[in-house]
Protein backbone atom coordinates (compact mmCIF):
# COMPACT_ATOMS: atom_id res chain seq x y z
CA UNK A 1 0.00 0.00 0.00
CA UNK A 2 1.15 3.48 -1.13
CA UNK A 3 2.16 5.60 1.32
CA UNK A 4 0.20 8.66 2.35
CA UNK A 5 1.96 12.16 2.49
CA UNK A 6 1.26 14.13 5.74
CA UNK A 7 3.30 17.37 5.74
CA UNK A 8 2.35 19.21 9.34
CA UNK A 9 3.60 22.72 10.08
CA UNK A 10 4.52 23.95 13.72
CA UNK A 11 7.22 26.45 15.34
CA UNK A 12 6.84 23.88 18.27
CA UNK A 13 10.05 21.65 16.88
CA UNK A 14 9.43 18.97 20.07
CA UNK A 15 6.18 18.45 18.73
CA UNK A 16 7.67 18.21 15.02
CA UNK A 17 9.64 15.97 16.41
CA UNK A 18 7.16 13.29 18.45
CA UNK A 19 4.30 13.44 15.93
CA UNK A 20 6.68 12.98 12.87
CA UNK A 21 8.32 9.25 14.88
CA UNK A 22 4.66 8.85 15.68
CA UNK A 23 3.20 9.20 12.59
CA UNK A 24 5.69 7.03 10.49
CA UNK A 25 5.82 4.10 13.19
CA UNK A 26 2.54 3.36 12.00
CA UNK A 27 4.37 2.47 8.52
CA UNK A 28 1.45 4.01 7.03
CA UNK A 29 2.39 7.56 6.81
CA UNK A 30 5.76 9.51 4.98
CA UNK A 31 5.71 12.92 7.10
CA UNK A 32 7.38 16.30 6.30
CA UNK A 33 8.09 18.76 8.88
CA UNK A 34 8.55 22.57 8.39
CA UNK A 35 8.84 25.05 11.61
CA UNK A 36 7.28 27.80 9.78
CA UNK A 37 4.53 27.84 6.88
CA UNK A 38 6.36 30.65 5.08
CA UNK A 39 7.24 27.73 2.66
CA UNK A 40 4.65 26.00 2.71
CA UNK A 41 3.70 26.78 -1.33
CA UNK A 42 7.22 25.27 -2.26
CA UNK A 43 6.59 22.04 0.20
CA UNK A 44 3.15 21.74 -1.19
CA UNK A 45 4.32 21.62 -4.92
CA UNK A 46 8.05 19.17 -4.07
CA UNK A 47 6.28 16.77 -1.38
CA UNK A 48 2.89 16.87 -3.07
CA UNK A 49 0.70 15.78 0.70
CA UNK A 50 -2.10 14.18 1.05
CA UNK A 51 -3.41 16.25 4.48
CA UNK A 52 -1.43 19.15 5.69
CA UNK A 53 -1.67 19.60 9.75
CA UNK A 54 -1.12 23.17 10.36
CA UNK A 55 -0.39 24.96 13.40
CA UNK A 56 -2.82 27.69 14.16
CA UNK A 57 -0.75 30.69 16.01
CA UNK A 58 2.83 30.77 15.13
CA UNK A 59 4.91 33.77 14.71
CA UNK A 60 5.02 35.46 11.44
CA UNK A 61 2.68 33.81 9.03
CA UNK A 62 -0.23 32.39 11.30
CA UNK A 63 -2.82 29.06 10.22
CA UNK A 64 -4.96 30.93 8.90
CA UNK A 65 -2.74 32.77 7.23
CA UNK A 66 -1.19 29.86 5.72
CA UNK A 67 -4.73 28.39 5.06
CA UNK A 68 -5.31 31.76 2.91
CA UNK A 69 -1.85 31.09 1.04
CA UNK A 70 -2.78 27.36 -0.05
CA UNK A 71 -6.45 28.47 -1.10
CA UNK A 72 -4.77 30.88 -3.43
CA UNK A 73 -2.59 28.08 -4.97
CA UNK A 74 -4.69 25.94 -7.14
CA UNK A 75 -2.72 22.92 -6.20
CA UNK A 76 -2.78 24.27 -2.03
CA UNK A 77 -6.68 24.40 -2.39
CA UNK A 78 -7.02 20.40 -2.82
CA UNK A 79 -5.42 19.58 0.05
CA UNK A 80 -7.35 19.07 3.01
CA UNK A 81 -5.97 20.94 6.00
CA UNK A 82 -6.62 19.92 9.84
CA UNK A 83 -5.95 22.74 12.47
CA UNK A 84 -3.97 22.40 15.42
CA UNK A 85 -4.12 25.02 17.93
CA UNK A 86 -3.78 25.46 21.80
CA UNK A 87 -6.85 27.80 22.06
CA UNK A 88 -10.04 26.52 22.56
CA UNK A 89 -12.28 28.94 21.29
CA UNK A 90 -15.34 29.18 18.94
CA UNK A 91 -14.31 32.38 17.25
CA UNK A 92 -11.02 30.73 16.48
CA UNK A 93 -12.72 27.55 15.11
CA UNK A 94 -14.81 30.04 13.23
CA UNK A 95 -12.13 31.46 11.36
CA UNK A 96 -10.38 28.51 11.02
CA UNK A 97 -13.30 26.65 9.52
CA UNK A 98 -14.28 29.85 7.11
CA UNK A 99 -10.75 29.40 5.23
CA UNK A 100 -11.69 25.67 4.82
CA UNK A 101 -9.64 23.44 7.42
CA UNK A 102 -11.78 20.00 7.39
CA UNK A 103 -11.14 19.82 10.96
CA UNK A 104 -9.56 21.73 14.13
CA UNK A 105 -7.72 20.06 16.84
CA UNK A 106 -6.73 21.64 20.36
CA UNK A 107 -3.39 21.34 21.73
CA UNK A 108 -2.35 18.68 23.67
CA UNK A 109 -3.05 16.09 21.61
CA UNK A 110 -3.08 12.69 21.86
CA UNK A 111 -1.27 10.20 19.46
CA UNK A 112 -4.37 8.21 19.04
CA UNK A 113 -6.43 11.27 18.40
CA UNK A 114 -4.48 12.18 16.28
CA UNK A 115 -3.84 9.19 14.50
CA UNK A 116 -7.63 8.61 14.53
CA UNK A 117 -8.06 12.22 12.87
CA UNK A 118 -6.19 11.74 10.59
CA UNK A 119 -7.33 8.50 9.20
CA UNK A 120 -10.76 9.71 8.91
CA UNK A 121 -10.16 12.72 6.87
CA UNK A 122 -8.38 10.75 4.18
CA UNK A 123 -10.47 8.04 4.02
CA UNK A 124 -13.41 10.65 3.54
CA UNK A 125 -10.73 12.00 0.80
CA UNK A 126 -10.86 8.67 -0.97
CA UNK B 1 -15.28 56.10 26.15
CA UNK B 2 -16.59 58.08 28.69
CA UNK B 3 -17.93 55.76 31.15
CA UNK B 4 -15.36 56.40 34.16
CA UNK B 5 -16.96 59.39 35.87
CA UNK B 6 -20.17 57.56 35.14
CA UNK B 7 -19.09 54.37 36.57
CA UNK B 8 -17.87 55.98 39.89
CA UNK B 9 -21.22 57.80 40.52
CA UNK B 10 -22.98 54.66 40.30
CA UNK B 11 -20.29 52.90 42.49
CA UNK B 12 -20.74 55.80 44.64
CA UNK B 13 -24.58 56.06 44.67
CA UNK B 14 -24.49 51.91 45.38
CA UNK B 15 -22.52 52.48 48.50
CA UNK B 16 -24.35 55.23 49.63
CA UNK B 17 -28.12 53.53 48.91
CA UNK B 18 -26.28 50.16 50.98
CA UNK B 19 -25.65 52.55 54.33
CA UNK B 20 -28.70 54.02 53.74
CA UNK B 21 -30.54 50.83 53.51
CA UNK B 22 -28.75 49.76 56.81
CA UNK B 23 -30.03 52.95 58.55
CA UNK B 24 -33.65 52.66 57.40
CA UNK B 25 -33.52 49.09 59.66
CA UNK B 26 -32.20 50.85 61.75
CA UNK B 27 -34.35 54.35 62.06
CA UNK B 28 -37.98 51.16 61.64
CA UNK B 29 -36.96 49.58 64.62
CA UNK B 30 -35.53 52.75 66.50
CA UNK B 31 -38.93 54.37 65.40
CA UNK B 32 -40.99 51.73 66.33
CA UNK B 33 -39.83 50.76 69.88
CA UNK B 34 -40.55 54.64 70.18
CA UNK B 35 -43.79 54.55 69.51
CA UNK B 36 -44.83 51.66 71.07
CA UNK B 37 -42.71 53.17 74.51
CA UNK B 38 -45.02 56.55 74.11
CA UNK B 39 -48.54 54.40 73.71
CA UNK B 40 -47.12 52.34 76.51
CA UNK B 41 -46.67 55.08 78.67
CA UNK B 42 -49.92 57.36 77.43
CA UNK B 43 -52.10 54.54 78.59
CA UNK B 44 -50.59 54.19 81.65
CA UNK B 45 -51.00 58.17 82.46
CA UNK B 46 -47.30 58.82 81.81
CA UNK B 47 -46.24 61.98 80.27
CA UNK B 48 -48.49 64.67 80.05
CA UNK B 49 -46.37 65.87 76.77
CA UNK B 50 -47.42 62.53 75.20
CA UNK B 51 -50.35 64.26 73.13
CA UNK B 52 -52.37 62.90 69.98
CA UNK B 53 -50.04 65.31 67.81
CA UNK B 54 -47.18 63.67 69.15
CA UNK B 55 -48.18 60.36 69.09
CA UNK B 56 -48.93 61.30 65.29
CA UNK B 57 -44.97 62.59 64.55
CA UNK B 58 -43.44 59.68 65.81
CA UNK B 59 -46.31 57.69 64.05
CA UNK B 60 -45.83 59.30 60.58
CA UNK B 61 -41.99 58.79 61.07
CA UNK B 62 -42.92 55.35 61.88
CA UNK B 63 -45.12 54.47 58.70
CA UNK B 64 -42.37 56.48 56.30
CA UNK B 65 -39.47 54.58 57.50
CA UNK B 66 -41.58 51.46 56.53
CA UNK B 67 -40.92 51.42 52.39
CA UNK B 68 -37.62 53.15 53.23
CA UNK B 69 -35.41 50.04 51.32
CA UNK B 70 -37.85 50.58 48.40
CA UNK B 71 -37.71 54.51 48.31
CA UNK B 72 -34.03 54.73 48.40
CA UNK B 73 -33.23 52.50 44.84
CA UNK B 74 -36.01 54.80 42.95
CA UNK B 75 -35.06 58.12 44.37
CA UNK B 76 -31.36 60.52 43.98
CA UNK B 77 -30.03 58.98 46.95
CA UNK B 78 -27.21 62.00 46.95
CA UNK B 79 -30.54 64.58 47.35
CA UNK B 80 -32.46 62.28 48.99
CA UNK B 81 -29.48 62.71 51.96
CA UNK B 82 -30.55 66.28 52.68
CA UNK B 83 -34.41 66.15 52.59
CA UNK B 84 -33.89 63.12 54.82
CA UNK B 85 -31.77 65.69 57.56
CA UNK B 86 -34.11 67.98 57.10
CA UNK B 87 -37.36 65.96 57.39
CA UNK B 88 -35.60 64.62 60.56
CA UNK B 89 -34.05 67.97 61.72
CA UNK B 90 -37.87 69.34 62.07
CA UNK B 91 -39.44 66.32 63.74
CA UNK B 92 -36.54 66.68 66.28
CA UNK B 93 -37.90 70.40 66.26
CA UNK B 94 -41.37 69.67 66.79
CA UNK B 95 -40.34 66.82 69.58
CA UNK B 96 -37.90 69.19 71.15
CA UNK B 97 -41.14 71.60 71.25
CA UNK B 98 -43.63 69.50 72.97
CA UNK B 99 -41.27 68.09 75.17
CA UNK B 100 -40.44 71.17 76.77
CA UNK B 101 -38.00 73.45 74.08
CA UNK B 102 -34.84 74.51 76.11
CA UNK B 103 -35.93 72.45 79.02
CA UNK B 104 -36.69 69.04 76.83
CA UNK B 105 -34.17 66.94 78.36
CA UNK B 106 -31.65 64.97 76.04
CA UNK B 107 -34.12 65.58 72.79
CA UNK B 108 -31.26 68.12 71.48
CA UNK B 109 -28.31 65.22 71.58
CA UNK B 110 -30.74 63.67 68.32
CA UNK B 111 -29.23 66.50 66.62
CA UNK B 112 -25.77 65.33 67.08
CA UNK B 113 -27.00 62.14 65.73
CA UNK B 114 -27.60 63.82 62.45
CA UNK B 115 -24.87 66.01 62.37
CA UNK B 116 -22.39 62.56 63.49
CA UNK B 117 -24.62 60.80 60.82
CA UNK B 118 -24.06 63.28 58.20
CA UNK B 119 -20.00 63.20 58.65
CA UNK B 120 -19.76 59.38 58.66
CA UNK B 121 -22.25 58.59 55.87
CA UNK B 122 -22.24 61.32 53.28
CA UNK B 123 -19.56 64.51 53.41
CA UNK B 124 -18.32 67.53 54.90
CA UNK B 125 -20.90 69.76 53.03
CA UNK B 126 -23.88 67.27 54.23
CA UNK B 127 -22.11 68.19 58.07
CA UNK B 128 -22.81 71.37 57.45
CA UNK B 129 -26.00 71.34 56.12
CA UNK B 130 -27.15 69.54 58.86
CA UNK B 131 -25.26 71.68 61.52
CA UNK B 132 -26.82 74.86 59.96
CA UNK B 133 -30.61 73.33 59.61
CA UNK B 134 -30.05 72.45 63.25
CA UNK B 135 -29.38 75.74 64.72
CA UNK B 136 -31.64 77.33 62.86
CA UNK B 137 -34.30 75.12 63.80
CA UNK B 138 -33.37 74.95 67.21
CA UNK B 139 -33.17 78.66 67.80
CA UNK B 140 -36.51 79.40 65.94
CA UNK B 141 -38.06 76.68 68.31
CA UNK B 142 -36.47 78.43 71.79
CA UNK B 143 -36.85 81.67 70.62
CA UNK B 144 -39.97 81.89 69.68
CA UNK B 145 -41.16 79.40 72.35
CA UNK B 146 -40.16 81.99 75.10
CA UNK B 147 -41.36 85.17 73.07
CA UNK B 148 -44.82 83.56 73.23
CA UNK B 149 -45.47 83.12 69.73
CA UNK B 150 -45.64 79.51 70.17
CA UNK B 151 -47.93 78.17 73.23
CA UNK B 152 -45.55 77.77 76.23
CA UNK B 153 -44.77 73.76 76.72
CA UNK B 154 -42.21 73.37 79.41
CA UNK B 155 -41.31 70.35 80.93
CA UNK B 156 -40.94 71.27 84.39
CA UNK B 157 -43.71 74.41 84.01
CA UNK B 158 -40.85 76.77 84.78
CA UNK B 159 -40.52 79.51 82.43
CA UNK B 160 -36.52 80.67 81.85
CA UNK B 161 -34.99 84.08 82.15
CA UNK B 162 -34.30 85.35 78.98
CA UNK B 163 -30.55 85.92 79.70
CA UNK B 164 -30.21 82.50 80.58
CA UNK B 165 -32.31 81.42 77.43
CA UNK B 166 -29.94 83.04 74.89
CA UNK B 167 -26.72 81.58 76.99
CA UNK B 168 -28.18 78.01 76.89
CA UNK B 169 -28.69 78.88 73.23
CA UNK B 170 -25.46 79.90 72.56
CA UNK B 171 -23.82 77.23 74.02
CA UNK B 172 -26.02 74.77 72.09
CA UNK B 173 -25.54 75.95 68.85
CA UNK B 174 -21.96 76.53 69.45
CA UNK B 175 -21.82 72.72 70.21
CA UNK B 176 -23.49 71.71 67.13
CA UNK B 177 -20.85 73.90 65.28
CA UNK B 178 -17.82 72.21 67.39
CA UNK B 179 -19.55 68.94 66.88
CA UNK B 180 -20.29 69.76 63.23
CA UNK B 181 -16.51 70.59 63.07
CA UNK B 182 -15.34 67.07 63.76
CA UNK B 183 -17.98 65.48 62.44
CA UNK B 184 -16.60 67.19 58.91
CA UNK B 185 -12.81 65.95 59.54
CA UNK B 186 -14.10 62.18 60.60
CA UNK B 187 -15.87 62.67 57.15
CA UNK B 188 -12.94 63.58 55.17
CA UNK B 189 -10.89 61.07 57.48
CA UNK B 190 -13.30 58.27 56.36
CA UNK B 191 -13.06 59.37 52.51
CA UNK B 192 -9.26 59.00 52.73
CA UNK B 193 -9.31 56.11 54.47
CA UNK B 194 -12.24 54.40 51.86
CA UNK B 195 -10.64 56.06 49.00
CA UNK B 196 -7.10 54.21 49.66
CA UNK B 197 -9.20 51.45 50.63
CA UNK B 198 -10.76 51.68 47.02
CA UNK B 199 -6.67 52.39 45.58
CA UNK B 200 -5.21 49.16 47.23
CA UNK B 201 -7.98 46.70 45.86
CA UNK B 202 -7.56 48.62 42.39
CA UNK B 203 -3.93 48.25 42.32
CA UNK B 204 -4.55 44.30 43.21
CA UNK B 205 -7.84 44.06 40.25
CA UNK B 206 -5.32 45.14 37.61
CA UNK B 207 -2.41 42.87 38.73
CA UNK B 208 -5.04 40.18 38.54
CA UNK B 209 -6.72 40.94 35.61
CA UNK B 210 -3.01 40.81 33.48
CA UNK B 211 -2.40 37.90 35.60
CA UNK B 212 -5.88 36.22 34.55
CA UNK B 213 -4.93 37.44 30.70
CA UNK B 214 -1.29 35.99 30.97
CA UNK B 215 -2.71 32.62 32.47
CA UNK B 216 -4.08 31.71 29.15
CA UNK B 217 -1.72 31.63 27.00
CA UNK B 218 1.17 30.76 29.46
CA UNK B 219 -0.64 27.95 30.56
CA UNK B 220 -1.23 26.53 27.28
CA UNK B 221 2.18 26.84 27.04
CA UNK B 222 3.26 24.77 29.67
CA UNK B 223 0.68 22.21 28.38
CA UNK B 224 2.20 21.84 25.38
CA UNK B 225 5.90 21.79 26.96
CA UNK B 226 4.15 18.90 29.39
CA UNK B 227 2.46 16.97 26.41
CA UNK B 228 5.73 16.91 24.52
CA UNK B 229 7.42 15.45 27.62
CA UNK B 230 4.90 12.96 27.69
CA UNK B 231 4.97 12.33 24.36
CA UNK B 232 8.48 11.76 24.05
CA UNK B 233 8.39 9.99 27.28
CA UNK B 234 6.09 7.22 25.59
CA UNK B 235 8.53 7.17 22.69
CA UNK B 236 11.38 6.07 24.74
CA UNK B 237 9.16 3.48 26.86
CA UNK B 238 8.16 1.92 23.60
CA UNK B 239 12.09 2.10 22.08
CA UNK B 240 10.51 1.72 18.38
CA UNK B 241 12.39 2.22 15.17
CA UNK B 242 16.21 3.03 14.72
CA UNK B 243 15.48 6.88 14.45
CA UNK B 244 14.09 7.02 18.28
CA UNK B 245 17.48 9.41 19.27
CA UNK B 246 17.43 8.38 23.24
CA UNK B 247 20.03 10.85 24.04
CA UNK B 248 18.56 13.41 22.19
CA UNK B 249 15.07 13.09 23.69
CA UNK B 250 16.14 13.03 27.61
CA UNK B 251 17.79 16.19 26.98
CA UNK B 252 14.55 17.43 25.46
CA UNK B 253 12.66 16.44 28.17
CA UNK B 254 14.95 18.36 30.62
CA UNK B 255 14.61 20.91 28.33
CA UNK B 256 10.76 21.03 28.34
CA UNK B 257 10.50 20.85 31.99
CA UNK B 258 13.19 23.80 32.96
CA UNK B 259 11.51 26.09 30.63
CA UNK B 260 7.51 24.69 32.19
CA UNK B 261 9.07 24.85 35.37
CA UNK B 262 10.67 29.16 34.09
CA UNK B 263 7.04 29.56 32.45
CA UNK B 264 5.24 29.09 35.57
CA UNK B 265 7.33 30.09 38.13
CA UNK B 266 7.51 33.34 36.45
CA UNK B 267 3.71 33.60 36.15
CA UNK B 268 3.29 32.63 39.79
CA UNK B 269 5.59 35.34 41.11
CA UNK B 270 3.82 37.61 39.09
CA UNK B 271 0.28 36.86 40.53
CA UNK B 272 1.30 36.79 44.06
CA UNK B 273 0.82 40.09 46.27
CA UNK B 274 3.61 42.27 45.16
CA UNK B 275 6.86 42.69 48.29
CA UNK B 276 7.03 46.52 48.74
CA UNK B 277 10.81 45.35 49.68
CA UNK B 278 13.02 48.31 48.47
CA UNK B 279 15.96 47.18 46.91
CA UNK B 280 18.57 48.24 44.22
CA UNK B 281 17.14 47.28 40.85
CA UNK B 282 18.21 47.02 37.23
CA UNK B 283 15.49 48.15 35.05
CA UNK B 284 17.04 46.63 32.31
CA UNK B 285 16.74 43.41 33.67
CA UNK B 286 12.84 44.30 35.05
CA UNK B 287 11.99 44.87 31.46
CA UNK B 288 13.73 41.76 30.14
CA UNK B 289 11.39 40.09 32.75
CA UNK B 290 8.08 41.51 32.00
CA UNK B 291 9.00 40.48 28.09
CA UNK B 292 9.69 36.62 28.87
CA UNK B 293 6.02 37.36 31.04
CA UNK B 294 4.44 38.29 28.50
CA UNK B 295 6.28 36.37 25.64
CA UNK B 296 3.60 33.88 25.62
CA UNK B 297 1.13 36.65 23.98
CA UNK B 298 3.58 38.33 22.38
CA UNK B 299 4.73 35.14 20.27
CA UNK B 300 1.30 34.66 18.92
CA UNK B 301 1.36 38.28 17.46
CA UNK B 302 3.15 40.16 14.66
CA UNK B 303 4.35 42.68 16.80
CA UNK B 304 8.34 42.95 16.12
CA UNK B 305 10.24 44.22 19.53
CA UNK B 306 12.52 46.90 18.74
CA UNK B 307 14.26 46.73 22.22
CA UNK B 308 17.33 49.16 22.44
CA UNK B 309 18.29 48.45 26.56
CA UNK B 310 22.01 50.79 27.44
CA UNK B 311 23.86 48.25 28.75
CA UNK B 312 25.57 50.65 31.39
CA UNK B 313 22.64 52.49 32.83
CA UNK B 314 22.30 52.68 36.33
CA UNK B 315 20.54 50.81 39.16
CA UNK B 316 17.52 52.80 41.33
CA UNK B 317 16.21 51.91 44.34
CA UNK B 318 12.74 50.94 44.48
CA UNK B 319 10.31 48.05 44.31
CA UNK B 320 10.89 45.87 41.82
CA UNK B 321 7.80 43.80 41.68
CA UNK B 322 6.18 47.42 41.15
CA UNK B 323 8.46 48.26 38.29
CA UNK B 324 7.96 44.81 36.90
CA UNK B 325 4.32 45.41 36.80
CA UNK B 326 4.67 48.69 35.31
CA UNK B 327 6.68 47.38 32.37
CA UNK B 328 4.28 44.68 31.63
CA UNK B 329 0.87 47.06 31.49
CA UNK B 330 2.62 48.93 29.11
CA UNK B 331 3.14 45.88 27.25
CA UNK B 332 0.06 44.74 27.27
CA UNK B 333 -1.54 47.87 26.71
CA UNK B 334 1.04 48.46 23.60
CA UNK B 335 -0.25 44.73 22.45
CA UNK B 336 -3.78 45.79 23.05
CA UNK B 337 -3.18 48.96 20.65
CA UNK B 338 -1.84 47.42 18.17
CA UNK B 339 -3.99 44.29 17.46
CA UNK B 340 -1.56 42.17 17.23
CA UNK B 341 0.59 43.91 14.01
CA UNK B 342 2.65 46.73 14.32
CA UNK B 343 6.00 47.65 16.63
CA UNK B 344 6.63 47.79 20.07
CA UNK B 345 9.95 49.71 21.17
CA UNK B 346 11.29 50.05 24.40
CA UNK B 347 14.54 51.89 25.25
CA UNK B 348 16.59 52.93 28.25
CA UNK B 349 19.18 55.31 28.34
CA UNK B 350 20.63 58.02 30.81
CA UNK B 351 18.90 60.65 31.41
CA UNK B 352 21.92 63.11 32.25
CA UNK B 353 19.60 65.92 33.08
CA UNK B 354 17.90 64.34 36.07
CA UNK B 355 20.65 62.16 37.02
CA UNK B 356 18.54 59.09 36.46
CA UNK B 357 16.91 56.76 33.44
CA UNK B 358 14.89 57.15 31.05
CA UNK B 359 13.01 54.60 29.29
CA UNK B 360 10.78 55.28 26.46
CA UNK B 361 8.01 52.37 25.32
CA UNK B 362 6.26 52.95 22.18
CA UNK B 363 3.87 51.37 19.71
CA UNK B 364 2.54 51.90 16.56
CA UNK B 365 -1.27 51.01 17.86
CA UNK B 366 -4.48 52.94 17.90
CA UNK B 367 -3.31 55.81 20.13
CA UNK B 368 -5.06 57.35 22.73
CA UNK B 369 -7.75 59.94 22.86
CA UNK B 370 -6.57 63.18 24.48
CA UNK B 371 -9.19 63.89 26.98
CA UNK B 372 -8.47 60.01 27.92
CA UNK B 373 -4.96 60.94 28.40
CA UNK B 374 -6.17 63.72 30.74
CA UNK B 375 -8.18 60.87 32.79
CA UNK B 376 -4.74 58.77 33.09
CA UNK B 377 -3.64 61.84 34.21
CA UNK B 378 -6.24 62.45 37.06
CA UNK B 379 -5.64 58.50 38.19
CA UNK B 380 -9.18 58.04 36.99
CA UNK B 381 -9.19 54.40 38.50
CA UNK B 382 -12.30 52.79 36.02
CA UNK B 383 -10.59 54.36 33.21
CA UNK B 384 -10.37 52.19 29.96
CA UNK B 385 -9.64 53.42 26.71
CA UNK B 386 -10.77 51.53 24.58
CA UNK B 387 -13.83 48.48 24.18
CA UNK B 388 -11.07 45.92 24.23
CA UNK B 389 -10.23 42.40 24.70
CA UNK B 390 -8.58 42.86 27.49
CA UNK B 391 -9.95 46.09 29.51
CA UNK B 392 -6.55 46.84 30.39
CA UNK B 393 -6.72 50.62 30.66
CA UNK B 394 -6.49 50.76 34.58
CA UNK B 395 -2.91 49.71 34.15
CA UNK B 396 -1.98 52.79 32.66
CA UNK B 397 -3.40 54.60 36.15
CA UNK B 398 -1.78 52.24 38.37
CA UNK B 399 1.78 52.85 36.21
CA UNK B 400 1.72 56.07 36.29
CA UNK B 401 1.02 56.50 40.37
CA UNK B 402 4.11 53.33 40.36
CA UNK B 403 6.43 55.98 38.65
CA UNK B 404 4.91 58.76 40.92
CA UNK B 405 5.92 56.66 44.33
CA UNK B 406 9.41 56.53 42.92
CA UNK B 407 9.60 60.01 42.66
CA UNK B 408 9.60 59.75 38.70
CA UNK B 409 7.57 60.89 35.84
CA UNK B 410 5.51 59.72 32.87
CA UNK B 411 4.41 61.47 30.07
CA UNK B 412 2.46 59.99 27.45
CA UNK B 413 2.29 61.68 23.71
CA UNK B 414 0.07 59.86 21.34
CA UNK B 415 -1.35 60.62 18.31
CA UNK B 416 -5.07 58.47 17.23
CA UNK B 417 -4.35 55.95 14.50
CA UNK B 418 -0.65 56.35 14.52
CA UNK B 419 0.95 55.01 18.26
CA UNK B 420 1.60 56.13 22.05
CA UNK B 421 4.87 56.76 23.59
CA UNK B 422 5.49 56.77 27.00
CA UNK B 423 8.65 58.32 28.32
CA UNK B 424 9.08 57.32 32.01
CA UNK B 425 12.37 59.02 33.73
CA UNK B 426 13.09 57.99 37.04
CA UNK B 427 15.79 59.32 39.04
CA UNK B 428 18.77 57.28 40.03
CA UNK B 429 19.37 56.81 44.18
CA UNK B 430 22.46 54.52 43.86
CA UNK B 431 24.92 54.38 40.62
CA UNK B 432 25.82 51.00 39.61
CA UNK B 433 28.61 48.90 40.91
CA UNK B 434 31.26 49.05 39.32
Amino acid sequence: MEKKRLLIIDDENDFLTIAKINLEQTGKYEVMVLPSAKDIISAVHSFHPDLILLDALMPTIGGIEACEMLNSDPQGANIPTVMLSALDKDQDKLKAYKVGVVDYLVKPIEKDELLAKIEKVLESRT
Amino acid sequence: MDTAPVANEALARKELIKKYWLAGKIRLVSFSLLLFFLLLMKSIGGYSYVNAAFIALICVETILNQPYAFIIQRVNIFRFQYYQMAMDIIAISWILYYMGGIEAPLVNMAYYAIILWAGVVSSVQAVFFAVGLSALFYSSIIVLEHSGFLPFIAYYNYQITAAQMISILIGNVSFFFAFGYFSAHASRMIKFLERKRSEESLKYAHRFLATGYLVEYTVHDALNYLANISGYAKLLREKQGAAVDEEGMIKSIDALGQKSISLLSRLIRFSKKPSSKRESVSINGVIEEALELTYPLLRYTKIDIDKRLHPHIPLVIGEKDQFQEVFVALILNSLEAMSDKGTLTIVTEPADDINGIKIIVSDTGSGIQPQDISRIRDGEPFFTTREAKMKLGLGLVTTREIVAKHKGTMDIQSTVGKGTTFVIQLPVLQKEPS
